[in-house]
C-alpha cells in the first residue's frame, strides 16, 4: 500500500518537480534556456503516457503535470518573447479538457449511489476523455516537441530598432 | 523583471511576488469564502508551491519542507470546499435538488474549518515568517 503511494507520488513528480540544477554563475535567462527544454521533454513523455490510458487518476496526474509545466514556464515569462503566450494558451486548452474530467470525477465521488446522475456523469467523462485525446494529438503533432525544445532553448529576440528613428530620406 | 539577473536574484524576486499574491488571496478568501475566491486561492498556492519546487535548492530545505506541509494541509481542506462547489454547480445545471442540501451543509462545515485554519495562519503572520524563513528580504 505504502509502496503504491510512493510510486504514485514519484510518477506525479515527473514534471517540474525534479530537482533543477541551476547554475548560479549564469543569468536567469541562460539558466532557463538550459533547463526548460528538458522540462518540456519530460512533459511530452508524461503526456504520451497519459494519452494512452483511460483511468481518471492517470489523467488527473497528467493534469497536475500540465499545471506545473505551465506555471514553470510562466515563472520564466520575462525571459521569452511574446509567442510564449500562444504556447501557454495551448497548454491551457489541454488543462481545460483535463479539468472537466477531474471535475466529473470529484462529482462522482460526492454523489456516489445516485444511479441516474452517475450514468450521466460517466457518459460525459467518456466524451471529455475523447476530447482530451484529440487535443493531445493536435498538441503533440508535427515535431511539436522539437519545436518546443528549440523555442525554450533559444534566447528571446532582441527588440528591433524602431524605423522611425531613421532619417526620413532613407525610408523613401 | 530582470531576466539578465542572476538566477538566485531572479528566484527571490519571483517568490516574493508569488508570496504577496498568496497572502492577499488567503485574506480575501477568509473574508468572503465564495467559490471564485477559494479557486483563486488554490491557484496561488499551486503557483507558489511550483516556485518552491522549481527553485528548491535555493532556499533552506527545512523551511521549504515546513511550508510545503502547511500548504498541503490548506490544499486538502480547500479541495473539500472546491469539490462541493463543483458538484453544486453541476446539480444546478441539471436542476436536480437531490444531494444539494447535504452538500451545502458539508460545505459550511468545511468553510468553518477553513476559517479556523486561516485564523491560525494569520495569528502567526505566515507571510512575514515565510519571507524571513526563505530569506526573501535579502535581495
Amino acid at each position: 500500500m505504502e509502496r503504491a503511494r510512493f510510486l504514485r507520488q514519484v510518477a506525479g513528480r515527473t514534471v517540474a518537480a525534479q530537482r533543477m540544477k541551476w547554475k548560479p554563475s549564469l543569468s536567469a535567462s541562460a539558466n532557463a534556456r538550459k533547463m526548460l527544454p528538458k522540462l518540456a521533454e519530460n512533459y511530452f513523455i508524461a503526456g504520451r503516457k497519459a494519452a494512452g490510458k483511460h483511468s481518471p487518476k492517470a489523467l488527473h496526474r497528467f493534469r497536475i503535470c500540465t499545471k506545473r509545466f505551465r506555471y514553470a514556464l510562466e515563472l520564466f515569462g520575462p525571459v521569452y518573447d511574446t509567442s510564449l503566450k500562444r504556447r501557454l494558451k495551448n497548454l491551457h486548452k489541454l488543462q481545460d479538457a483535463l479539468g472537466k474530467i477531474s471535475d466529473y470525477q470529484s462529482i462522482l465521488e460526492l454523489l456516489d449511489g445516485d444511479r441516474a446522475t452517475v450514468t450521466k456523469i460517466e457518459d460525459a467523462m467518456k466524451r471529455k476523455t475523447k476530447d482530451f485525446k484529440r487535443e493531445w494529438k493536435e498538441f503533440d503533432s508535427n515535431g511539436q516537441l522539437k519545436d518546443w525544445k528549440d523555442y525554450l532553448g533559444r534566447a528571446a529576440a532582441r527588440p528591433r530598432a524602431r524605423k522611425s528613428a531613421r532619417p526620413a530620406a532613407v525610408n523613401k | 523583471m530582470k531576466a539578465a539577473a542572476g538566477i538566485h536574484e531572479y528566484a527571490v524576486e519571483q517568490m516574493n511576488r508569488l508570496l504577496t499574491t498568496l497572502a492577499f488571496r488567503v485574506h480575501r478568501a477568509a473574508k468572503k469564502p465564495g467559490s471564485a475566491e477559494i479557486h483563486d486561492l488554490r491557484v496561488s498556492i499551486r503557483r507558489f508551491t511550483q516556485g518552491l519546487l522549481l527553485f528548491t535548492g535555493m532556499f533552506p530545505k527545512w523551511e521549504v519542507k515546513k511550508i510545503h506541509r502547511m500548504l498541503k494541509r490548506m490544499m486538502r481542506l480547500t479541495s473539500e470546499i472546491r469539490n462541493r462547489d463543483i458538484a453544486l454547480e453541476y446539480l444546478a445545471q441539471l436542476k436536480a435538488d437531490s444531494h444539494r442540501e447535504r452538500l451545502e451543509k458539508e460545505r459550511i462545515q468545511c468553510q468553518r474549518r477553513f476559517a479556523e485554519m486561516v485564523r491560525r495562519w494569520s495569528a502567526r503572520d505566515f507571510s512575514a515568517k515565510w519571507r524571513d524563513g526563505l530569506s526573501l528580504r535579502s535581495v
